[in-house]
């Protein structure tokens, strides 16, 4: 049965409507011959089908890693948008002894037999992922990423979290990384980069050289930045340009040892940093405690262990309630540093 | 492939021998999925190849896979109409009048020019609609998983693809993408 809200008159609408139909694997003789029916009748429906079946293929040709990998992360941004990150689901998911990371899901692409699949963590986790080219991905805690390659290109979407790439040597073949809007173009190198859930990007260079770049939109001019050994790119989605500083790029990954390098960051900073590991919420209420600054190396599986321990140095004390960690002010004592 | 090499041995054709090469095992396929009999659609892609051999290359082709699809399936009509008809007319005399493959954007970088509008297209559509389009469509992901994630039925996972399929196509085409025409009846 062709739907009701496909007009009668629309040859192209329904043309698509039995292409959709023909390709689904669940046609029973009798819709088939209705459509065998339909496509006969009518010279003008023989051509609109043959129309749309060409409009497929070209569509399917047009379809670069490129474009593939911002769609996919038009999807992840949807279900993120769609669905907040329920703290009920996470700890269900973590109850269902997912010890190690779990492949999502793969599958061969229809177009050009690349192969797509799609790698997680949970939180706390971290994970080595090998491509079919030989590159690694380390996948730190509440990452989703998505390999697109084939044997043309090699592509990866950071659909959420943080990745550390070590690029096999290939000029013939650019190493592609798309972040929402942006792309990393690489040849060969190692470089980290972080989605944060803010919406902000960082991408850490540590060998090689790698170009980030966004193409133009609606309401957007485009970019280009090319980074060198040692340094950091910081964007937005509104940004204009990336701010580029100078940084050690070893600090940017020693999410890779399990630790976190706070750099005179302010307390925030290194609770933003805990909590990615955690599914206990860190709360820290008193105002005092935003002009404390921190300059430390925490270990971030264990929250409660690392801020008991920052405790010695910096003015706070930590309460730990269930799924709840909580700073408060502590006067300076005698005992200050 | 056997009436391809005969008329290639007289007359190489190098670009229909390409297209062959390169996309003919697809549209075998396919043309099974639309005709369900392995023995039509290996007719119609020989018939299709010999008209596209008598016809020529077309002097601007962008697509090259989109127009041997497009033919093959106006011929696969003509067949099975001429078997149901079982008329003894000869061969061409319909055929002939449709060779024109329907006109495709001017310049490859227009197309692509399109393309890069796909995104924000997809941006308008409902989300169940974008969801449904984007994983099954661009990805590639499996028809029943991707309904059962959704908690939707199979029927009105179609219903989505083909609402979102039709608004893309509407919208790309207003940029200049696609066959042109395709929606005069």
């Amino acid at each position: 049965m062709i739907p009701s809200f496909i007009n009668p008159d629309d040859h192209r609408g329904i043309a698509l409507w039995w292409i959709i139909r023909l390709t689904a694997d669940d046609m029973g003789e009798e819709e088939y011959q209705e459509f065998r029916r339909w496509w006969l009748s009518d010279p003008r429906h023989s051509e609109a089908f043959a129309v749309e079946t060409g409009w497929r293929q070209q569509f399917q040709a047009l379809l670069t890693p490129e474009i593939r990998a911002r769609c996919a992360a038009l999807c992840a941004e949807q279900v993120s948008a769609g669905k907040p990150r329920s703290r009920r689901m996470i700890q269900y998911a973590i109850a269902a002894a997912v010890v190690a990371a779990t492949v999502i899901g793969g599958f061969v692409l229809r177009n050009g037999g690349s192969v797509s699949q799609s790698y997680a963590t949970q939180t706390g986790q971290s994970r080595t992922v090998t491509f079919q080219d030989g590159s690694v991905a380390y996948l730190n805690t509440r990452t989703r990423i998505r390999w697109l390659g084939g044997t043309q290109e090699r592509h990866v979407a950071l659909l959420e979290g943080e990745a550390l790439f070590e690029v096999a040597p290939d000029p013939a073949h650019a190493f592609h990384v798309s972040v929402d809007r942006s792309e990393i173009r690489v040849l060969g190198t190692r470089f980290n980069v972080y989605r944060k859930p803010s919406g902000e990007t960082l991408v850490t260079v540590l060998e090689g050289t790698v170009e980030v770049r966004r193409p133009a939109d609606a309401q957007h001019a485009s970019w280009r930045q090319v980074l060198g050994k040692d340094q950091q790119a910081t964007y937005s989605a509104a940004d204009a340009s990336p701010v580029v500083r100078q940084t050690d790029a070893l600090r940017a990954v020693k999410w890779r040892e399990g630790a976190a390098d706070i750099n005179n960051q302010p307390l925030s900073e290194a609770i933003e940093e805990l909590s990615r590991y955690t599914d206990q919420r860190i709360v820290a209420a008193d105002p005092r405690l935003r002009s404390i600054t921190i300059n430390a190396i925490l270990q971030v599986h264990n929250a409660h262990e690392s801020l008991t321990r920052l405790a010695k140095v910096i003015p706070i004390a930590v309460g730990e309630n269930q799924n709840v960690i909580t700073l408060t002010y502590r006067e300076p004592a005698i005992s200050q540093r | 492939m056997g009436t391809l090499a005969r008329m290639t041995s007289q007359e190489p054709d190098e670009f229909l021998v390409r297209l062959v090469r390169e996309h003919g095992a697809a549209l075998l396929k396919h043309l099974g999925t639309v005709l369900r009999s392995l023995s039509d659609a290996e007719d119609v892609a020989q018939e299709t190849y010999a008209k596209l051999h008598r016809l020529g290359r077309p002097k601007t082709l962008l697509d090259p896979r989109a127009w041997l699809f497009t033919a093959a399936i106006r011929m696969a009509a003509t067949h099975l109409k001429r078997e149901r008809r079982r008329s003894m007319e000869p061969l061409d005399t319909e055929a002939e009048q449709v060779p024109d493959i329907a006109p495709l954007p001017e310049a490859h970088g227009m197309a692509q020019d399109a393309m890069r509008h796909l995104e924000a297209i997809l941006r308008e559509l409902p989300p169940q609609q974008r969801a449904v389009y984007v994983r099954y469509r661009i990805l590639g992901e499996s028809r029943k998983e991707i309904a059962a994630q959704l908690g939707i039925v199979l029927n009105t996972f179609d219903q989505h693809l083909c609402k979102a399929e039709a608004r893309c196509r509407q919208r790309l085409a207003a940029r200049g993408l696609g066959p042109q025409g395709g929606e005069t009846s």
